[in-house]
């Protein structure tokens, strides 16, 4: 069942995942970035906008290109923890290819998922962990440029998150 | 114009190691995001894996859902409790345009 994502005083989580608390780092809301028209040809030229691509893809949350939308989506609002292990260089020289792994020693893993806060399109994949199968996945991004990379794991059908934040040299665009 | 060429096999790497299996699995596949200009300038039409599964025998013991966002030759690696040294582990993943490949190994 989706809930209704909850901004704050919600007596269970101490932490919920808000849209905009990864920017940090960035000055930018990722709207008023790509309002910018030189960044939005930039990732038109990167390969990072293609409708047609998109419009092929499988699952709708990859189409998605907000992050409240995808959360809505997973079904609700994970909250942080510190069980989920998010391993990510701090300074990534190529955004075409950059190793993440995400590790949980939570209960239950269902399914994993591996977001990127600053690309167009936020989803970038998702595993689903069977039973006996160890919660721990590892898989190569790309990132069009610097950003939040976040984890969520599905446990017991809740949510979890944890990020961290890659800067990028030379952004996905090869 | 220039297509892409019959997929290449996939790498499956799979080893049994105190009673449970590391696996490797590259995916040889170019990953367009749809928006590339190739050499003659022309787009590169959008050519992802977009899901992919591995079974150990007739267990399935790991899947993934892809996107553009995954880079070129996604690789992936993972560890599940059992499996023994001989049993087959089977790779398939299927494609935005509706190709699809699988290969098999077994466990070393």
């Amino acid at each position: 069942m989706r809930s209704a994502m909850t901004k704050s005083g919600s007596p269970s989580a101490d932490s919920q995942l808000e849209i905009g608390q990864f920017s940090s780092e960035g000055k930018l809301s990722r709207r008023s970035f790509l309002q910018h028209t030189s960044a939005v040809f930039a990732l038109i030229g990167c390969g990072l906008l293609s409708e047609q691509a998109i419009a092929q893809a499988d699952d709708g949350v990859f189409r998605l290109t907000q992050m409240s939308a995808i959360l809505e989506q997973l079904g609700g609002t994970p909250t942080e923890h510190d069980k989920i292990a998010l391993t990510i260089p701090e300074l990534a020289e190529d955004g075409a290819n950059v190793p993440v792994s995400v590790a949980s020693s939570l209960a239950e893993v269902e399914d994993i998922y591996v977001l990127v806060e600053a690309n167009p399109f936020p989803f970038a994949a998702a595993f689903s962990i069977p039973a006996g199968t160890a919660a721990k996945v590892a898989v190569n991004l790309k990132l069009a440029q610097s950003s939040q990379v976040i984890g969520v794991v599905r446990a017991a059908n809740k949510l979890y998150w944890t990020s961290k934040f890659a800067k990028v040299t030379v952004g996905g665009c090869t | 114009m220039a297509q892409d060429e019959t997929a290449a096999p996939i790498r499956i790497r799979a080893r049994s190691k105190e009673g449970s299996t590391e696996v490797l699995v590259l995916m040889p596949h170019p990953m367009e995001t749809g928006l590339r200009k190739n050499a003659s300038g022309e787009l590169a039409p959008a050519h992802y894996i977009t899901n992919a599964q591995v079974w150990c025998e007739s267990r399935m013991v790991f899947g993934a859902k892809l996107s553009i966002a995954v880079a070129k030759d996604p690789l992936l690696s993972f560890r599940f409790e059992g499996g023994r040294p001989g049993d087959h582990i089977r790779v398939t993943w299927r494609d935005n345009l509706g190709e699809q490949r699988t290969d098999v190994a077994t466990i070393g």
